[in-house]
């Protein structure tokens, strides 16, 4: 189904199996966005894409005929176009619906929205709040083609990787910790920096991505099983184990609070907009480890993580930051680098690689 | 409930009130001919008979049913197509046949 076009509107494409879920979400976004039309499985909203080239694409995962994910694929890979996708399977970690939305992500979807629960009922126009601002969002964003079939980490043979190694105790100067913030376009981000990593990795791996707390178990659960490194989800009291990806849960920061690597959940302070923050958890990891740690600030819309990357590197932290060609939102990096909180700043690609320098190799 | 339910103003969410009386009425018959288009398969799959493809269009149905019931101020019967999905997604069990009896309860009055 097609309608006419305002041209004054960014123009937007609804995909939903469910009459009634299009004709909410219509009546969510038509103040802001022109539906130009609604598809009601995969197959139509590929179609309905390349023919009308939508500023933005809000869709369903669990879709007849083509899945959602498999549309994103074929979208990403042949017409890009930003993609919102909403989904109501926000599970514990193992469940395989819940990892369905973050592939949506390394695919190439902009964002993921979770479907108002049941309980939710009674603040549906919060909700509907919520998605537009999300879609604004996700309008706003330059996205690039991804190839199908890149859902998968890169195969990197241990053998073409330096073994790495915590130096000793007595050496300070070793990385004990590689800390790594991300938001809009996360995910992918993430995948292809932490693939890069050698299998016997050394020190701990803490990755703060904003990202509503629901959905985190299932970030975890995603890269868990395309990783070689374990992937858990944080825990306060616990200790950062070494050669494994630490995700913070959703809520709250999380804050290491020593060099033993111990960390702690806090409430977000009053006022913060993303949570779990960026800042909170690399300040503390500045104060905490000094020159041990390497901060990584990637893809992103805002400024969380570039005062907190400032920090790391005043105490003497290697820090990278992402490049506005391979960032989903140039926005954190951005202000991170204007900042002079950058050592370094790389395209995606290269920023596994220069971790990889970075650590010590093992004395033969 | 008992015949088809006009849309109830006292019952209405908040944000549906908003929206123009036709994009209200709209939603309803959608939900109305959602209902009646997928309560009944439901049904089907309840009696314990079901091949894998149907078990996963009776899990869908359930989804959406769920889904569409939250948008239509149905709570109690959002949280039981999300319990039955949950049951479906598992290949079925002795929780399906109930709660499909009481999602049918829940929701008879928008059957068409």
């Amino acid at each position: 189904m097609t309608t006419a076009v305002s041209r004054e509107l960014p123009t937007v494409v609804i995909v939903d199996d469910s009459a009634v879920q299009r004709r909410f979400l219509r009546a969510a976004v038509d103040s802001e966005f022109s539906v130009v039309a609604e598809a009601r499985n995969g197959r139509e909203a590929v179609a309905l894409v390349a023919r009308l080239r939508p500023t933005v694409v809000l869709m369903d995962l669990d879709l007849p005929v083509m899945g959602g994910l498999e549309a994103i694929e074929l979208i990403m890979s042949t017409t890009p176009t930003p993609i919102l996708v909403y989904s109501a399977y926000v599970g514990t970690a193992g469940s395989e619906r819940s990892s369905h939305a973050l592939a949506a992500l390394a695919a190439g979807a902009v964002d993921v929205l979770a479907k108002p629960a049941p309980q939710d009922a009674g603040r549906l126009e919060d909700y509907a709040d919520a998605l537009r601002r999300r879609l604004r969002v996700c309008a706003r964003v330059r996205v690039i083609t991804h190839p199908r079939g890149r859902l998968r980490a890169p195969q990197v043979p241990p053998a073409r990787l330096p073994s790495a190694s915590i130096r000793p105790a007595d050496d300070p100067r070793g990385v004990r910790l590689i800390a790594i913030g991300a938001s809009t376009g996360g995910p992918h981000a993430l995948l292809t920096v932490l693939s890069s990593l050698p299998v016997d990795l050394a020190p701990a791996v803490l990755v703060v991505q904003h990202m509503a707390a629901g959905f985190v178990p299932g970030l975890a659960a995603w890269l868990d099983e395309l990783l070689p490194h374990p992937v858990v989800v944080g825990a306060s009291g616990r200790r950062l184990a070494p050669g494994t990806v630490t995700i913070a849960p959703g809520g709250g920061n999380l804050l290491v609070q020593d060099n033993r690597l111990r960390v702690l959940c806090t409430p977000p302070d009053a006022g913060q907009f993303h949570v779990p923050g960026i800042d909170a958890t690399f300040v503390s990891v500045a104060a905490a480890l000094g020159p041990d740690a390497v901060g990584v600030l990637l893809t992103g819309m805002g400024r969380d993580g570039a005062a907190g990357l400032l920090e790391m590197r005043s105490r003497g932290a290697l820090t990278l930051g992402q490049d506005e060609a391979s960032s989903t939102v140039y926005g954190m990096p951005a202000a991170a680098y204007a900042l002079g909180a950058v050592e370094r700043q790389l395209p995606l690609p290269e920023i596994g690689p220069a971790l990889v320098s970075a650590l010590r190799p093992v004395p033969q | 409930m008992t015949g088809q339910p006009q849309v109830v103003e006292s019952v209405v969410p908040e944000h549906l009130r908003r929206l123009p009386p036709q994009a209200r009425e709209g939603l309803a018959e959608a939900f109305r001919s959602e209902v009646s288009a997928r309560l009944p398969r439901l049904q089907a799959v309840a009696d314990g008979k079901a091949t894998a493809a149907e078990l996963e269009q009776a899990r869908r149905d359930a989804h959406t049913l769920g889904s569409s019931a939250t948008v239509l101020g149905e709570p109690s019967a959002a949280q039981c197509a999300r319990a039955l999905e949950v049951e479906l997604a598992g290949g079925g069990s002795a929780q399906v046949a109930p709660l499909v009896r009481r999602l049918h309860e829940l929701l008879a009055g928008w059957l068409s």
